[in-house]
């Protein structure tokens, strides 16, 4: 068990878990975009940051979603002077993209209200970028790729950059369509809207950056005939179930299914009265 | 006009050195240890302009503060030359500056900005006064930006260590691959026999531990072979029909030879390899043991080598079976000589040339055992091996493994002071290698023309010589015996290495290395060489690095009839005055992150047979290493006066 104090308050950090969810866990907020709890830390948005000292750490400021815990840690989540460099990184973030409602209302709850962004301040400060050269949303926080990767286990998604770009690791999400199978996941995650699904008809489109990225054609419930899902992605649920129990498995919606199970569970389904939604 | 200063890994110095690139004299240093002004012309804000724009370059695009911030520190910069910039811009160009190099991801966002910090710290009278004045777009300089890291500027071929990390980071094993092939054709040798100098100039190691950079070479190479598919090598280039005609001959299929035929064979000429054992591979498979490095390993990696096209000649040696003279004639347009240094020091003690049956030298003991000629090997119980390098421990360890009981190492220094690689030190004794540190062998005993044992002095250390290390002094009247039936000397590498062969108007020196310039060339015309055969015993890395740029010179001595010296090597040698990696740097992260574990083969069932003794990563535990990688690349720019147009 780690003891460290966290904005004054001693706290007992539970095993494995950094210092953000430690935070989080006693109700102290640290504004985040790229962590997500099902994926863990990565470290690139930078808003995380907290100062932090103690016996084995020279006082310093570090991101505080991978930071580990030590015996006598003393962390400062808010003091003046991480709440401006918060909002400076969060000004250069929203002067590097498109401001998407989605990435306003991040930046308001991130406990940042930075109401210049737009303004003459910004303008001064950030100016060839603020003029509006950059169309596309993305904060290259990496989710989508992550959850792509890691949790679906497509890894359609990567960093990609234009051929002049040596150096650089990130400037861009790219597809690889062939390995994409329309699960929706990263437009799920993405923190700021960059990535949508469209369903339209028996047809399902992941929009990327404003461009359809790639179509994949649905599936229709075996019940109630309403497209629902793609074939790529029923085949990937059905990989990692036992093979025992997948010759028993249909084509059946979320909806349906919900229905089906209370059925069997309760014998009457939909309740009498509400039939005529069916 | 400013004064010449330099302001450099934090200390100020009125009077700095002269600097120099090449032949070039430098006139101004920016970059991540600071300043440095030379020449007193030099407008400093057109020189942060430059650096600035070279740091918005090179920063990877990964964490906020750095992608836009180097954007905007540029732009912000470019406004104050024009006088377009705001009435706070030095204010805010001091607030950007410091939340990149306090908040971002890596050292390279990190440290770029911190010039500009102290720029505006201590000379914002001379910013503003070169601010109101204009500046004039004079273009009287020519500005050059790099990049490296100190485990880069460490690499002998200078791989770029942080890239490849970061690849195995995100999942990208196949692209960590090829970004190590771009320099080096033998990344699963390498990633196995490496003395690894990065390691040691690691600045994480200032932290805690340094990166295990060797491990994860390997372990990408691991992957490529496993999954030969995504092997995405770069497809040889376009191949010239000129190249295509141009037959060039190599002596010597060790690693540098095997490199330079490499890159050689990717610039499209005819590459054929003249060795003189039956084997490929030099030292990397007459020298070093299979338990270390499987024969398969390097036979795959020799194979991919040959696809490109190169011929290996098996038993065909310079000097004894054919000519300098022979290959020229033959047609061979240039030679690159990479025969390595398969010679051995004698101890000179008593009893060495007596001609016993048990009394070896090291390289021979391996190099038979290597080739499978055990016949030749000397049997016995209990052997001494003499030395306390990596030829000594590979000897001692390989003993045990062709059926000695007991198996012992006599040094005559201390264990801290073994010219060997600590980890296999270690791995030694755990295999059950009895040391005998502060022991000198005084003279081989024998019987009936056969090794009986070995005479030893017990050592006491003196004082540090001319190398730094104590002197060993005897101790008078502390003769003791040791009973062997085999003696191994292995102190080889620390001494000369006369061992060539006449080759007829190529320059050697007394003790026996080729003379080369810097640009690899030999005193004869046409012919190149590099490796052990230049340096005397050496590592596998360096001559890799020499075979490498001898390929590169090869092709500008055949295609341009002159060979210059690089860019990449004045690069080298100017970022070596910079200091990149400062030991003495304090570096205010979080630490206590412990090196990534390497799982062995329990010493004792190991011992016996020649099974590899390290297991590779798994993909998981290859990834987690990765992540500890600090990323510390460093921009430097420099600036030079451009010559007067006539
Ligand atoms: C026992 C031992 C262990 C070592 N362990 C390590 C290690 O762990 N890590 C490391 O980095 N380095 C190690 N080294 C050093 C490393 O192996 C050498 O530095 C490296 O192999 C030198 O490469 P090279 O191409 O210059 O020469 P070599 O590898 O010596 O290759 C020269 C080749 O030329 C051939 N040749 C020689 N003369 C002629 C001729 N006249 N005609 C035709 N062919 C000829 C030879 O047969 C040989 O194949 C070790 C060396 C030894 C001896
Ligand atoms: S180079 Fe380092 S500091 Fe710069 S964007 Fe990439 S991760 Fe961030
Ligand atoms: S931490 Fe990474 S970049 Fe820094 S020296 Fe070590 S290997 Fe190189
Ligand atoms: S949440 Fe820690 S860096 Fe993004």
């Amino acid at each position: 068990m780690t003891t460290l104090t966290i904005d004054g308050q001693t706290l007992v950090a539970g095993p494995g878990q950094t210092v953000l969810e430690t935070a989080r866990a006693a109700g102290i907020a640290i504004p985040t975009l790229c962590y997500h709890h099902a994926l863990g830390p990565y470290g690139t948005c930078r808003l995380c940051i907290v100062e932090a000292g103690g016996p084995s750490l020279s006082h310093t400021i570090t991101t505080s979603c991978n930071l580990m815990p030590a015996d006598g840690l003393i962390v400062e989540t808010a003091t003046p002077r991480i709440q401006a460099l918060r909002k400076t990184i969060l000004e250069l973030m929203l002067s590097g993209t498109k401001k998407t409602p989605e990435l306003r209302c991040r930046a308001g709850a991130a406990g940042i209200t930075n109401s210049n962004n737009t303004g003459t301040h910004t303008s001064a400060r950030t100016g060839r970028i603020s003029a509006g050269t950059s169309t596309d949303p993305c904060i290259l926080c990496g989710l989508c790729i992550r959850v792509c990767r890691d949790t679906i286990k497509a890894n359609a998604l990567s960093f990609s950059v234009s051929g002049t770009g040596r150096h650089k690791v990130a400037e861009m999400v790219a597809m690889t369509k062939e390995r994409c199978i329309g699960c929706g996941t990263c437009a799920a995650v993405c923190p700021v809207g960059a990535i949508h699904l469209e369903d339209r008809g028996a047809l399902r489109r992941i929009v990327l950056y404003g461009k359809t990225a790639n179509k994949l054609p649905l599936v229709r419930c075996d019940l109630c005939s309403r497209p629902f899902t793609t074939e790529q992605f029923i085949l990937s649920v059905l990989s990692r179930v036992d093979h025992t129990l997948r010759a028993g498995i249909g084509h059946i919606c979320p909806d349906c299914g919900r229905g089906r199970f209370a059925t069997a569970l309760t014998g009457q389904f939909p309740p009498a009265d509400r039939q005529e939604i069916q | 006009m400013n004064r010449p200063f330099s302001f450099w890994n934090n200390s100020l110095n009125e009077t700095p050195a002269e600097l120099q690139h090449g032949d070039k004299k430098v006139s101004a240093v920016i970059g991540w240890g600071g300043l440095q002004i030379l020449d007193d012309n030099i407008n400093l804000l057109e020189l942060c302009h430059e650096y600035c724009k070279a740091v918005e370059g090179f920063s990877c695009g990964q964490c906020i503060p750095c992608r836009v911030g180097s954007r905007v520190l540029t732009d912000l910069v470019g406004r104050i030359i024009k006088g377009t910039d705001g009435k706070n811009s030095l204010h805010i160009l001091r607030e950007i500056a410091e939340t990149m190099s306090l908040t971002s991801m890596c050292e390279l966002g990190r440290s770029s900005p911190r010039v500009i910090l102290y720029l505006i710290e201590h000379h914002e009278e001379k910013l503003k006064q070169q601010k109101k004045t204009g500046v004039q777009q004079s273009g009287a300089y020519a500005y050059h930006s790099l990049k490296t890291a100190p485990c880069i500027q460490a690499c002998p071929i200078h791989l770029d260590i942080p890239k490849y990390i970061e690849e195995i980071r995100l999942g990208n094993f196949e692209g960590s691959l090829a970004t190590i092939k771009e320099r080096l054709p033998l990344p699963g040798v390498v990633g196995r026999v490496c003395v690894r100098p990065c390691e040691f100039h690691c600045r994480r190691g200032l932290v805690d531990e340094p990166l295990q950079i060797k491990h994860l070479k390997r372990f990408v190479a691991d992957h490529g072979r496993l999954h030969p598919a995504s092997d995405s090598v770069a497809a040889p280039k376009k191949k010239s029909s000129e190249r295509k005609k141009t037959k060039i001959a190599i002596i010597g299929s060790g690693p540098a030879g095997l490199t330079a035929a490499h890159f050689l064979a990717g610039k499209g000429y005819l590459v054929t390899i003249f060795e003189m054992l039956p084997e490929p591979g030099g030292m990397a498979a007459v020298g070093i043991p299979d338990y270390r490095l499987p024969r398969t390993i390097l036979r795959d990696e020799i194979a991919g080598i040959e696809n490109r096209g190169v011929t290996i000649v098996y038993g065909k040696a310079l000097g004894a079976t054919f000519t300098l003279d022979d290959l020229i004639s033959e047609g061979f347009r240039a030679v690159f000589i990479g025969m390595g240094c398969h010679c051995h020091k004698n101890m000179g003690i008593a009893g060495e040339d007596k001609g016993y049956y048990g009394y070896v030298p090291g390289v021979y003991f391996l190099r038979n055992i290597n080739l499978g000629l055990l016949d030749e090997v000397p049997k016995g119980r209990k052997i001494v091996v003499v030395g306390g390098g990596n030829v000594a421990i590979d000897c001692v360890r390989i003993a045990l493994r062709i059926g000695f009981e007991e198996a012992h190492l006599v040094y005559r220094r201390t264990r801290k002071e073994m010219p060997a690689d600590a980890v296999e030190v270690a791995d030694a004794e755990a295999e059950g290698v009895q040391f005998h540190f502060l022991t000198a062998p005084k003279k081989i005993l024998g019987k009936d023309k056969k090794v009986k044992g070995i005479e030893c002095l017990k050592i006491e250390l003196g004082e540090t010589d001319a190398s730094g290390r104590c002197r060993p002094v005897e101790v008078a009247g502390s003769e003791f015996t040791v009973d062997a039936d085999v003696v191994v000397a292995a102190i080889g590498q620390e001494g000369d290495f006369a061992c060539f062969c006449n080759l007829p108007g190529v320059e050697v020196t007394e003790k026996g290395a080729i003379v080369i310039n810097e640009n690899f060339m030999t005193t004869r015309e046409a012919v190149f060489s590099g490796g052990d055969c230049v340096t005397g015993p050496d590592v596998l890395i360096r001559a890799c690095a020499h075979g490498r740029l001898s390929a590169m010179k090869i092709d500008h001595y055949l295609t341009q009839g002159e060979v210059p010296v690089f860019d990449e090597q004045k690069d080298e040698r100017f970022l070596a005055k910079l200091k990149v990696y400062d030991p003495h740097e304090t570096i205010a992260i979080p630490g206590g992150l412990k090196r990534m574990p390497i799982r062995h083969e329990p010493p004792l069932e190991r011992c016996r047979d020649f099974r590899e003794v390290d297991h590779g990563y798994t993909n998981g535990e290859a990834v987690t290493e990765a992540n500890r990688c600090l990323r510390c690349y460093r921009v430097v720019l420099y600036a030079c006066r451009k010559e007067p147009a006539s």
